[in-house]
């Protein structure tokens, strides 16, 4: 494998100039931004390297563990921080964090147990990665997702209250409003794989390639890690969507919108 | 306090401290969907969550009859809900909270200015239908109107809220 220097990464952002540029001089607001998530990603990427590294090394499972903690919380506390409206207290960090977990590790054990299964199979190597990727794309899915339904829950108000008006029930009267939030929670998955070695050559292929993997044997590696992304988006997104319509309702089939507040 | 607000709170749609009950039997004790089965809220404004509007309804046969007591053609039926004007919008949003009503079942309607946007021979035609169900003991209306002519012409009891205050004119 062809190693890369510092000095040519350094090169490399020279890349991120040209965005700085694009924003300040169309004035998007976004030069300060760009300038604090890409130093995040560099910091945030290294980080993760020296622990993976020493997680390698020690095949420690408790460190292993905490190491997944960490990253599910960080993917809950990201879901709600992209929300616009926010479910109010605890439930809505609750049910991002909550469908995270559930997704994630339901995936990823039933991929260390069935198909890779390493040895041991908490093995750092193989659970971190997978995780990484899993939850990466189930945070996306969940956050478009409850995105999708508060904003829709708004704006089709008077729609839910006529049908319970007339005596839907809840679940009937929200039909509408969870069906566009499951779709536009899981079409990028669906769009990726469609696009997938016609398009794109996705990351983790790309990685296994250059790494001197034989293609075959990447391409298998990645098929399964979009199944595994695909069965975790499905199963973040339909929780998060129906307990979010579980805490903004109630047991009277009333709407209860003021449990949405306007983040700042 | 509003009278959307209350009639909302007596149709069990928001949060509220009313005690009520229906021939002995109580809200709280009747499940949520039922109550507004037979304690049914029409709002001011119209809305709709299918592309046509047939599909808001269950018996077509029902509502192609009754389409013309309220002077609307048979054709909307099968027209997208975004072609109706706000009057033909009010008299079919009512249609079908009508829709199911049956003689072995009294249910009450609390309807919030449901002919706010209907000219005065239409009013008319609404109040005859609705005269109709009353006649026959199959329905009772709570009624809210801003029009005193129309008050005098249809309202059997009436009240005012003034200050908070709810009082019965006679």
């Amino acid at each position: 494998m062809i190693t890369i220097s510092y000095e040519e990464l350094a090169l490399g952002s020279v890349l991120l100039l040209l965005n700085g540029v694009v924003s300040l001089w169309f004035r998007t607001g976004m030069a300060v931004t760009l300038v604090v998530s890409s130093v995040r990603m560099v910091v945030q990427l290294g980080l993760m390297a020296y622990v993976l590294r020493y997680l390698f090394l020690t095949q420690m499972p408790l460190w292993t563990l905490l190491a997944v903690v960490v990253m599910i919380s960080f993917a809950g506390y990201e879901v709600m921080a992209r929300q616009k409206h926010q479910i109010e207290g605890g439930w809505g960090y609750g049910i991002g964090m909550g469908s995270m977990l559930m997704a994630a590790s339901l995936v990823t054990t039933f991929s260390l147990f069935v198909q890779i299964k390493p040895d041991p199979w908490y093995d750092a190597r193989y659970t971190i990665p997978l995780l990484g990727m899993v939850l990466g794309n189930t945070m996306t899915g969940i956050s478009i997702g409850l995105t999708t339904l508060t904003t829709n829950l708004k704006q089709e108000r008077d729609a839910i209250e006529t049908r319970l008006a007339l005596g839907h029930n809840k679940w009937a009267a929200c039909e509408t409003v969870v069906r566009q939030a499951l779709y536009t929670g899981m079409i990028g998955i669906v769009n990726s794989m469609s696009a997938a070695g016609l398009v794109f050559i996705p990351g983790m292929m790309t990685g296994q390639l250059m790494a001197g993997a034989d293609p075959i044997e990447a391409a298998k590696y990645q098929a399964l890690v979009m199944f595994l992304i695909a069965g975790g988006t499905t199963i973040g997104t339909t929780l998060a969507v129906f307990l979010g319509v579980y805490r903004l309702t109630d047991n009277r089939h009333r709407l209860r919108l003021e449990r949405l507040i306007l983040r700042k | 306090m509003g009278k959307s607000l209350f009639l909302k709170g007596v149709a069990d749609l928001m949060i509220n401290r009313g005690t009520l009950s229906i021939h002995g039997e109580s809200r709280e004790t009747m499940k949520a969907t039922n109550w507004r089965r037979r304690v049914t809220y029409v709002g001011a404004k119209t809305a709709w969550w299918h592309e046509k509007v047939i599909d808001h309804f269950k018996d077509k046969e029902w509502l192609e009859a009754v389409v013309a007591e309220v002077d609307l053609s048979p054709k909307v039926i099968d027209w997208n809900v975004s072609r109706l004007s706000s009057g033909e919008a009010q008299r079919l949003a009512l249609l079908r909270a009508l829709e199911g009503t049956y003689e072995d079942e009294v249910r009450y309607f609390l309807l919030d200015e449901p002919t706010s946007a209907l000219d005065g021979g239409r009013q008319s035609m609404v109040e005859a239908l609705f005269n109709r169900f009353l006649n026959a003991n199959q329905i009772g209306i709570l009624f809210v109107s801003h029009d005193e002519r129309q008050v005098e012409r249809f309202a059997r009891r009436h009240w005012q809220i003034y200050d908070r205050h709810v009082r019965e004119i006679s």
